[in-house]
């Protein structure tokens, strides 16, 4: 997008307001990923945060070969993905899940209720790292699988498999807790 | 039980796992990333600040100014490798030797370019003071400075003074900074870049004019090659009587296709810049940062 090219050569020639109408943009989308990663606000914030100041620092190397939104995804994954590990995958429970649940809604999910809602959050936060990250990038980010599988130096089809499979557990998960 | 494509739709196209930020967790990021930010472009003054057409002032014009500094010595050193002089007056080869001999230089800078809050353009101006040791730049904006930046490299202090907030900074430079902007002046002005440049890039003859009543010579390049932008005109235009550069016009686009100029004339050139004279006065009402 133009609007992200000039945003950028703005940005690098150290604008501040380029940097902030940036975050403004992106900001709902990469902290919902991380959220949705990392079923986490606080840990969500800091991702995000780091994400932002490590764009900051490379400002003077970055060179965009795709779209801004999607390198700042993937570097919110990625960084996701090492916070994850480095908690050693410490499962979440339901105490975890009701206390990250964030308050503030979109206008697309008054579309179902509150309790559907929390059954999804809590079902995705179950499903295995990997393939909660395939279904979130996929879905939610927009990520196509190739462009997944690029960004983690994995095959397509692996990709492919994860995100079958977390579908799958999600829907055994929800079996019906989020039907009427 | 649902299907799957009851789940994709649920995420994909009701976005029900988005969520907004709050404006404190807006505040902290951005207040930390602008930190970062503007401390990087600090340090990133003070490394480079002695070629003060490069980094100085954070703006989308500074890129323009590098080029138009480029074309300068660039134009002076290949007239000088090439040994190209004029037939009517200039002898560009001791344009060459003047520009590099002269110990101290003033000069105006006005640029334009797409709309930043960072620019200034078009009511704007900057002059600087360059000499060996030491760089000041004055930026004006509608006829008042509002900033000014001070280097000295033999003293190794760095001065930054906010008029317009009635603020200044005043710090030692460290010696790695001092090292990396001495080489940074010498990539640019050495007699080893000129040659450098002068290879690179291929220009032609002006017709003389008279540019505020001094009668000029000058030279043109469209050469773009290993500078930052698609396309771009330079004209160097030195005083037929003096030998010194007059005016230097860069038109250029860079690689978001904006168009860019920049304009450097009202030159001072063999200024004595003491540091006493340069060093800027701070205000007693001025605070420190």
């Amino acid at each position: 997008m133009i609007e992200d090219k000039i945003l950028l050569w703005k940005f690098k020639h150290g604008s501040s307001d380029a940097l902030g109408r940036i975050y403004e943009k992106y900001k709902s989308d990469l902290f919902s990923l991380a959220n949705s990663l990392l079923h986490d606000l606080n840990a969500a914030e800091d991702v995000v945060h780091d994400v932002f100041v490590t764009f900051v620092k490379s400002a003077d190397e970055f060179q965009l070969t795709g779209s801004l939104k999607g390198y700042l995804l993937t570097c919110v994954a990625n960084l996701s993905r090492d916070r994850v590990r480095a908690r050693k995958r410490t499962p979440i429970g339901m105490t975890k899940t009701d206390m990250v649940i964030p308050d503030y809604k979109t206008p697309n999910q008054a579309l179902i209720s509150a309790e559907e809602l929390h059954c999804l959050r809590d079902a995705i936060a179950k499903i295995p790292y990997e393939q909660r990250e395939v279904v979130i990038l996929h879905l939610q980010g927009r990520r196509t699988f190739r462009q997944i599988a690029e960004s983690q130096g994995i095959a397509v089809s692996t990709i492919q498999s994860r995100y079958r499979y977390g579908l799958e557990k999600l829907r055994s998960l929800l079996n019906g807790e989020v039907e009427k | 039980m649902k299907p799957i494509d009851w789940f994709e739709k649920l995420i994909r196209d009701l976005h029900v796992l988005e969520i907004n930020t709050s404006t404190e967790m807006d505040k902290r990021i951005l207040h930390d990333t602008l930190k970062v930010q503007q401390e990087l472009t600090q340090t990133k003054l003070a490394g480079t600040q002695p070629d003060i057409w490069r980094t100085i002032m954070k703006s989308s014009i500074t890129k323009l100014a590098v080029a138009a500094v480029i074309i300068a010595v660039v134009a002076l050193g290949l007239f000088e490798f090439i040994g190209t002089d004029s037939t009517s007056g200039v002898v560009w080869a001791e344009v060459a030797r003047n520009v590099e001999a002269s110990p101290g230089a003033i000069w105006r800078l006005r640029g334009t370019g797409s709309r930043d809050p960072n620019d200034d353009w078009p009511n704007a101006h900057k002059i600087s003071w360059r000499s060996p040791a030491v760089t000041r730049t004055d930026q004006y904006r509608d006829g008042q400075i509002y900033r000014t930046i001070y280097y000295n490299l033999d003293t190794k202090a760095m001065i930054w003074v906010a008029h317009d907030a009635k603020k200044y900074n005043k710090e030692a430079m460290s010696d790695e900074k001092v090292q990396k902007a001495r080489a940074d002046k010498d990539r640019w002005t050495g007699p080893q870049s000129l040659v450098n440049c002068c290879l690179a890039l291929k220009h032609h003859a002006l017709d003389q004019k008279t540019i505020d009543g001094v009668l000029c010579e000058g030279i043109e390049t469209t050469d773009a090659s290993g500078l930052p932008f698609k396309s771009f005109t330079g004209r160097l235009w030195v005083s037929v009587e003096t030998g010194y550069p007059i005016l230097v016009e860069v038109e250029a686009i860079d690689d978001g296709s904006i168009r860019h100029t920049s304009t450097l004339d009202q030159f001072q050139w063999n200024a004595d810049l003491s540091a006493e004279d340069v060093e800027p006065e701070i205000p007693a009402d001025y605070e420190p940062l």
